[in-house]
């Protein structure tokens, strides 16, 4: 019985070596107001902006307004019990997320707590969810190529390891399959993937975090997700929150790839937040700072120099247009801010092209330098040819009578939407892709008929794989464009034993 | 945005304590503001009689020099200055931030000290003395408060901070350490 006693006692002891018996020295201040999820305290004279405050229900509170008499109080949690009268005190932290390798393949809240119900996260170590991005003498210039999988951004706006490429576009354009399919297309590529889903409804976070299951990409990705019925602080802290996680992986010399869906719905929860606090509103009523909301979030994308370990960070902001309108506040802000655009279109959508991506206003500022030789020299001319076939294409669709180059030019530009799309959650490896562009810029496709581009280019792919591994091979482990008498030799050899479904 | 009783308040407590030195009468006022609270205190429902609109102007200067009655000069112009300027809401504002502006310039800090049992003198004068040294304060008032339901010790609460040295916080700290585990 006296064994058992000392037992107990031991472990309780061993539980209480955390437990510090010293004073409680706090400084509060009272709530005056608390409403749809901020607050209003008197006292607090020192509090600092953006320090967490703790409220006496327990729930904790950021600190954003810094005025005379009161504090502006954004509540990160429960504020239903919260009452006019009650304390709230000073914490002299500012808001941190648990970060580390443990966070990898869960789903997580803006505050960093699983919500997966796989059972608590082991981190020990904590990153603040706001901080400076790195400086000029941090950085280099983004050199490596990050696959996207997807034809027709890996050839037209490819995306390099540290840069931040912004999609755009309407509802149910595509959005975030573009980005879901990078994700995938990932996947042993020394990649970590941090997902930010930011007001979508919590059914499609659902969705999407069983088709990355599916795809055995949740052993490389965090997600995390603010939902629509969360209050907005949480919904505006989640993208910041999400970049924290990354950059802990990106300071250790990993590359990371973070994906933030959607800035827009940021935006509006920062409105609403904003229009709370009683800050002036501007533009559309947003307030005046909604532009640095963005762009210290987008900042601390980066590719870090050698000396601090060479990771990077990729980030790719999603952001929803109303009926197309890029000229609208948050669009033309975050344009401004990003190094390019993918620009998605619901007509192209619609008709079939997908990813639907329009080939005229998208743009990579930096991406081309990352490219690998052999797309560069495959996809040089693509966006080109894509941009005066859509000029043709719209003339002639009047008349008949073409001339016999025009009539190519025109040929040759059907093949090319064709070629460039693409089923969704099937990334291509950068070397297929680089042969099925070779094949298409050196005519090859010109003599098979538009609808059997489809089979032509599977078929080309199994071909390819018995029969010209070793040229694959080069692409994939030199980047260069192997021997074109080889290459040419290999499509024609498959070529001419393809018959058409015409032929059948 | 309306500028409130309440934000115009320390205009007139600045005011007033800033003429108050000029004169030298601070002490003079200190006491007189002192006096004029404890009414306030008392008679709740003065302030709201003088801010009422159903009442006469005349009834309301009937009710203000009573207040008034052998007051300085000093005090009976800021009550007419905020009477003018329909402050009189914020009298009791004003007359805080005074006090709080007396306090700061004589370092004296106010202080809610909570006990269990009631402190003995000596106990009071080493509290005193603890809270002097710990907030640098030249003097310090207390308000001694009994509340049984923090079982033992004692918590301090002096503006802003809090000192919490009870036996109830420390019992739902180790609890949560427990728990936490």
């Amino acid at each position: 019985m006296s064994t058992k006693t000392e037992e107990i006692s031991s472990l309780i002891k061993k539980q209480l070596e955390n437990y510090k018996d010293d004073l409680n020295v706090d400084e509060v201040g009272t709530v005056t107001y608390v409403g749809d999820g901020i607050a209003r305290a008197t006292g607090l004279k020192n509090a600092m902006a953006s320090e967490l405050l703790q409220f006496s229900n327990g729930s904790y509170g950021m600190a954003q307004n810094l005025e005379s008499n009161d504090v502006g109080i954004i509540i990160l949690g429960a504020f239903d019990d919260i009452r006019e009268g009650d304390t709230v005190k000073r914490t002299g932290r500012i808001m941190e997320v648990p970060v580390g390798e443990n966070m990898i393949g869960r789903v997580v809240n803006a505050l960093g707590q699983p919500v997966d119900g796989n059972g608590p996260i082991e981190t020990t170590d904590t990153r603040p969810i706001e901080v400076k991005a790195p400086g000029v003498m941090q950085r280099q210039s983004v050199t490596e190529p990050l696959q996207t999988g997807l034809k027709a951004v890996d050839a037209l706006v490819p995306i390099g390891r540290g840069q931040r490429e912004l999609i755009i576009g309407d509802r149910k354009t595509g959005k975030t399959s573009i980005a879901i399919d990078t994700i995938i297309n990932q996947k042993d590529q020394d990649m970590i993937c941090v997902y930010v889903a930011i007001g979508q409804k919590e059914s499609t976070v659902r969705t999407q975090v069983e088709t990355l299951k599916k795809y055995g990409a949740m052993d490389y990705t965090i997600v995390l997700t603010a939902g629509p019925s969360e209050p907005a602080p949480m919904l505006y802290i989640a993208p910041y929150a999400g970049a924290a996680m990354g950059e802990e992986f990106m300071y250790n010399g990993k590359h990371v790839l973070i994906i933030y869906d959607d800035l827009s719905k940021q935006a509006t929860a920062y409105r609403e937040l904003s229009l709370l606090l009683r800050r002036a509103p501007g533009r559309e009523a947003y307030p005046g700072d909604i532009f640095y909301t963005h762009s210290r979030l987008l900042e601390r994308a980066a590719k870090l120099s050698d000396k601090l370990g060479g990771g990077s960070m990729t980030a790719l902001p999603i952001i929803e247009t109303q009926a197309g309108d890029i000229s609208a506040y948050i669009p033309t802000n975050v344009i401004s801010i990003t190094d390019g655009q993918i620009f998605l279109q619901s007509d192209l959508f619609y008709s079939g092209t997908r990813p639907a991506i329009d080939a005229g206003a998208s743009v990579s500022r930096v991406g081309g330098d990352a490219q690998i030789k052999a797309m560069k020299k495959v996809a040089g001319t693509l966006r080109l040819d894509l941009a005066s076939f859509r000029e043709l294409e719209a003339f002639t669709q009047f008349g008949s009578d073409l001339d016999a180059a025009t009539q190519a030019k025109l040929n040759r530009g059907r093949r090319t939407v064709e070629v460039l799309k693409q089923p969704v959650h099937k990334p291509l490896a950068v070397e297929k892709q680089v042969l099925i562009l070779y094949a298409l810029t050196h005519g090859f496709l010109d003599a098979i008929a538009v609808d059997d581009i489809e089979s032509f280019q599977q078929g080309l792919f199994d071909y390819a794989e018995s029969n010209g591994a070793d040229l694959l091979k080069t692409i994939r482990e030199t980047g260069q464009l192997p021997d074109t008498d080889k290459l040419d030799a290999l499509i024609k050899g498959f070529a001419d034993g393809f018959t058409g479904s015409a032929a059948k | 945005m309306a500028v409130t009783d309440r934000d115009a308040a320390p205009r007139y407590g600045k005011a007033l304590f800033e003429v108050a030195q000029e004169q030298d009468q601070l002490q003079a006022v200190h006491e007189e503001v002192n006096e004029l609270q404890a009414v306030l205190k008392q008679t709740p429902e003065l302030l709201s009689a003088l801010t009422s609109k159903n009442l006469t102007a005349a009834d309301k200067d009937q009710l203000l020099s009573i207040l008034l009655q052998s007051r300085s000069d000093l005090v009976t112009q800021l009550v007419g200055i905020v009477q003018a300027n329909g402050r009189l809401g914020g009298l009791a504002a004003v007359f805080d931030d005074f006090e709080a502006r007396y306090d700061v310039a004589n370092g004296i800090v106010k202080a809610v000290v909570t006990t269990a049992v009631a402190m003995s003198d000596t106990q009071l004068q080493a509290i005193k003395q603890a809270i002097a040294t710990k907030l640098n304060a030249q003097a310090v008032e207390v308000t001694p408060i009994i509340d049984q339901s923090i079982v033992g010790g004692v918590k301090v609460v002096a503006d802003d901070v809090v000192i919490d040295g009870t036996v109830a916080t420390r019992l739902a700290k180790l609890r949560a350490t427990l728990l936490s585990n």
